[in-house]
């Protein structure tokens, strides 16, 4: 019924061991609050109806005491004043059968003593044995007109005033023994217990009348009796036996504690089946996922509703992490790959610079060379000496100016501030010049031109294609050895177009380093020991790019390289030179 | 009493002290009565006798030289109080005797005390028989009043003067009940009639009507009471709101008249024949002359002039002989020694009293100086006032 994932254990022990114990101190804490509460809430109600209970209680016991004084009041004014007080045969007995009518559900009471104005024994003397004391003391509150209602060993005694005519003449005193007045005040059906207490303490320390500790009593009232200055009526109530409310209430609360628990497990399994359980399989579908492809999207067809949801939601955030994380890679690939670049192009600028200085170091070496040597022996040099040595310096004088031509339009390349000016110019013409210049200073070499096929007339900027000439002509030179030839062939092509080539014999570029032969500063290995800037070829490249053209190249290592430059006919407009797009290209 | 009014008093009794001892002491006589309870119209009656028979003998320079004077306590009609009156009486050494009052039950139970102290003890008004035929000896109780004994002859004679034949006896649940129920039975056996029924109460009885219909099932034809004055009534009440023929007549013994009777029977005692045993009255006194001294000696004393304002005027006339006679035996007897007092009375001779003249109104066998010769019945007119009944007026059963 549940499908079971090898993490649902774990989980649903997460899930218990977490969940659970909150559960459950949050039901007891409302069980405790709600008990509390419910204890105050009820407990005042509950002590008001066991107040009024015993104070109902107490209020029935008083009226039956009350009753059973005007019972005797009764009796004494009826029966005993004429033979009580009137004609005493001196027979104590004679009181019993007029006191033995003294009945309240039954009880009978005992004649002990009558009294007459001063409080003295008229009759009961060998009745019981009384304090004399008690009896003054009843005869002045009785000969006020109050009845005296008095416990003395638990006993009940009434003493009620005998009257001849209007006036007080007498007291006559009755008593009812414990079980007795047990019976007068707690009837049958009464729940609790009615006891007289004495406020003569020596009564309550006697334990006489006092209530049962047993009775585990919650409310007790205390009604004093008016007829009486000593007497309390105390009445107590059991409290089982006064409301069910609070029990009931904590009853249901019990109930419903323990419904909400089984609700709660209910829910957990609920829970589990119906949530859990399709979380826990996108959660290893993740892990598998993740295993298995590295970060990767997960399909999520079944499961309710949220799961789908939660799995599109993780889906589009991987994908758009995936792509962050692609678009910073690619651009840390991009930023690796330019700042190796600019190392290479700032060691490459270096060796430009070391080579540079180099290069302007040889020739004005060889000028400062033949200078001094001329200085010190012009008049004794042979001419021929003078000539080489001025020829050396002119010679020197050449390369620094080619040099410083290269550099500044390496420059002019870089800051994108070589003009653009194509003209129609004479193509052949400019080479023929271009060969000229170079044949004449390095006679060494062998220089072939080929240029029969030239258009007669050709749009281009004739000073850069000189330059570009010049450079693969000087670069054909340099690179070769001493007595080998140089071809320069040029012609026109089907298209319009012009395609010139410079041929040597020279040492070649390796294969692997072809493609990087235009880049700026770079020198291929082959070219080690021979003096160069590196940004010649560049050059080449950037001038004819300004013309749509392109250079091409073949080498062989060891024997020769070919550069090849074609122009493409058109009408150019003018474009400022942009060397990094230029050399992009 | 203040502290100052209290030192007022003892500085003047010290400043009169030594004139005080220069004269004799007053002879002082003791009223114990019912003076504030049902019977204190009679207590009353009483003590306005004594006094005036104090007063002439005073007038006539007292006895012995010395003076009377009355002081009076009120046992309230209790026993207990009856005998402490008579015991503080006793401890005054100027005390020379007693007057008793209203009731039976407490002179009976102050006899003890009275033969304990061994002071004269004189009794106007209360008939029970035991009261003189104690045994004590010597018999310091004397009584010039009526005698149940004498009393329950008399009206059972009254009943059967009538033409009634079966009377019911309504009495008192007392001594003095009991004491006329033995009287009027003897009487009744006497007279070969049958008591209809006997009936009792209790004093305080607020309803006498299970009493009344029990005398008229038994078929009584007249009443004889035996009561004071609030149970009187209440029976005058209970038998008016019977219808006419049911309402039985009612010979009573003087007890009715020792309260105002009249006020606590109101209108109805009307509806009801009630007729009572008396022994005087100033409307037909036996001595007009000296009934009109006494009256004249009422008049000065306590106001009251006529003799229809005179409220129980046995117990009056009582005690004014009693006093007289007191006053004989002292002179007789030569001082107050209270023995010697007593041994006097017992010797006074010829007495011309209010009540009646008497040879001898004491003798050491006797010590009841009336008898029923000087038994009348009387009847309140609508006034309210005792008048001896006439004859005329009885009606024939």
């Amino acid at each position: 019924m549940l499908n079971m994932s090898p993490g649902m254990p774990s989980l649903l022990r997460q899930v218990a061991i977490r969940v659970l114990p909150a559960a459950i101190f949050i039901m007891l804490l409302i069980w405790i609050t709600v008990g509390h509460v419910s204890d105050r809430v009820f407990q005042a109600e509950i002590d008001a109806k066991l107040k009024q209970q015993a104070e109902d209680q107490a209020i029935f016991a008083r009226t039956r005491l009350e009753n059973l004084v005007t019972n005797v009041r009764d009796i004494a004014g009826n029966d005993l004043i004429v033979n009580g007080l009137i004609d005493l045969d001196a027979d104590t007995n004679y009181l019993k059968p007029f006191i033995r009518s003294i009945a309240i559900d039954g009880l009978s009471g005992i004649p002990i003593a009558l009294t007459d104005y001063r409080g003295r024994l008229i009759a009961g003397k060998q009745l019981t044995a009384w304090r004399q004391s008690d009896l003054a003391q009843w005869n002045e509150q009785v000969s006020q007109g109050q009845p005296v209602v008095a416990l003395k060993d638990g006993a009940l005694f009434i003493g009620v005033p005998v009257y001849i005519g209007q006036f007080i003449e007498g007291m006559l005193a009755v008593r009812f023994l414990p079980e007795q007045v047990h019976h007068l005040l707690n009837p049958v059906g009464v729940n609790g217990q009615i006891d007289l207490i004495s406020i003569d303490e020596q009564a309550v320390a006697d334990g006489q009348v006092w209530p049962s500790e047993a009775m585990n009593t919650s409310a007790q009232v205390e009604l004093a009796l008016p007829e009486s200055n000593n007497l309390k009526l105390l009445s107590t109530i059991r409290a089982a036996t006064v409301s069910n409310a609070s029990l009931y209430f904590q009853w249901f609360m019990l109930i419903a504690f323990i419904l909400d628990l089984v609700a709660l497990i209910c829910g957990i399994f609920a829970a589990v089946y119906l949530v859990i359980g399709p979380l826990n399989r996108f959660i290893d579908q993740l892990r598998n996922s993740q295993r298995e492809k590295g970060i990767g999207l997960f399909d999520v067809d079944k499961g309710p509703l949220e799961i789908r949801l939660l799995a599109e939601a993780f889906n589009r955030f991987v994908s758009t992490e995936q792509k962050l994380l692609q678009e910073q890679s690619d651009q840390a690939e991009r930023l690796k790959t330019a700042l190796e670049r600019e190392k290479e192009l700032n060691g490459l600028q270096r060796q430009f610079v070391s080579m540079v200085c180099h290069e302007f170091r040889t020739p004005l070496a060889i000028i400062d060379g033949n200078a001094h040597r001329l200085l010190r022996r012009h008049q004794t040099m042979q001419p021929g000496r003078l000539e080489e040595a001025l020829g050396k310096i002119r010679l020197s004088v050449t390369r620094l100016t080619d040099l410083m031509e290269s550099v500044l339009s390496a420059a002019r390349l870089e800051s994108g501030t070589i003009k653009f000016e194509p003209e129609s110019c004479d193509p052949a013409k400019m080479i023929q010049e271009v060969v000229s210049n170079h044949q004449e200073i390095n006679p060494g070499y062998k220089l072939i031109v080929d240029l029969e096929q030239m258009p007669a007339h050709f749009t281009m900027d004739i000073k850069l294609m000189r330059q570009v000439v010049s450079n693969l002509l000087s670069n054909a030179i340099k690179y070769s050895p001493e007595d080998t030839h140089v071809w320069i062939e040029a012609s026109s092509t089907d298209d319009g177009g012009l395609i010139c080539s410079v041929r040597d014999e020279g040492v070649g570029i390796p294969a692997a380093e072809l493609d990087r032969l235009f880049e700026r500063f770079f020198r291929a290995s082959t070219s080690t020991g021979i003096a160069g800037t590196g940004i010649g070829l560049h050059m080449v490249k950037a001038l004819v790019a300004l013309h749509c053209g392109n250079v091409d190249v073949k080498s062989e290592e060891g024997k020769g390289t070919t550069f090849s430059v074609y122009l493409p006919c058109r009408q150019y407009e003018m474009i400022e030179s942009m060397p990094d797009k230029a050399a992009a290209a | 009493m203040n502290c100052i009014t209290r030192y007022i008093s003892l500085l003047t009794a010290l400043i009169l002290a030594p004139f005080q001892l220069l004269a004799a002491p007053p002879i002082v006589i003791g009223l114990d009565a019912d003076m504030s309870s049902i019977a204190a119209q009679g207590g009353e009656a009483i003590r306005r006798g004594a006094l005036i028979a104090i007063h002439e003998l005073n007038q006539n320079g007292g006895v012995l030289g010395r003076q009377f004077e009355l002081r009076v306590k009120d046992h309230r009609g209790n026993p207990a109080r009856g005998i402490d009156n008579i015991d503080d009486f006793a401890l005054d050494s100027n005390v020379v005797a007693v007057l008793g009052g209203v009731h039976t039950p407490v002179a009976l139970r102050e006899l003890s005390s009275i033969h304990r102290h061994r002071i004269p003890y004189l009794v106007p008004w209360a008939a029970g028989t035991p009261i003189i035929d104690n045994d004590f000896e010597p018999n310091f109780a004397f009584r010039l009043s009526v005698r149940d004994q004498y009393a329950g002859a008399f009206l059972v004679e009254q009943v059967l003067k009538r033409g009634y034949s079966k009377p019911a006896l309504l009495l008192e649940q007392t001594p003095w009940g009991k004491s006329n129920l033995k009287a009027m039975t003897k009487a009744i056996q006497a007279n070969s009639i049958e008591a209809a029924t006997v009936e009792w109460f209790n004093w305080g009885a607020d309803d006498l009507t299970p009493q009344i219909d029990s005398l008229r099932r038994a078929g009584a034809d007249v009443i004889l009471l035996v009561a004071n004055a609030p149970e009187g009534a209440l029976l005058i009440k209970s038998l008016a709101k019977l219808a006419e023929e049911q309402r039985l007549p009612v010979i009573s013994h003087w007890g009715i008249t020792g309260g105002n009777f009249p006020a606590m029977a109101g209108p109805e005692l009307d509806k009801v024949q009630l007729s009572f045993l008396q022994t005087f009255s100033f409307f037909n006194p036996p001595d007009r002359e000296l009934a009109g001294q006494v009256l004249r000696h009422h008049c000065d004393l306590f106001g009251a002039c006529d003799a229809a304002d005179i409220p129980a005027s046995v117990g009056l006339a009582h005690a004014y002989d009693l006093v007289h006679i007191l006053g004989r035996a002292i002179e007789l007897a030569g001082g107050t020694d209270r023995a010697l007092v007593r041994d006097a009375l017992e010797k006074v001779q010829n007495y011309h009293g209010l009540t009646r003249h008497l040879d001898q109104p004491f003798t050491p066998t006797r010590h009841d100086a009336l008898d029923a010769s000087s038994f009348q019945l009387g009847q309140f007119d609508n006034g309210g006032t005792v008048r001896p009944l006439k004859t005329s007026n009885l009606p024939e059963s």
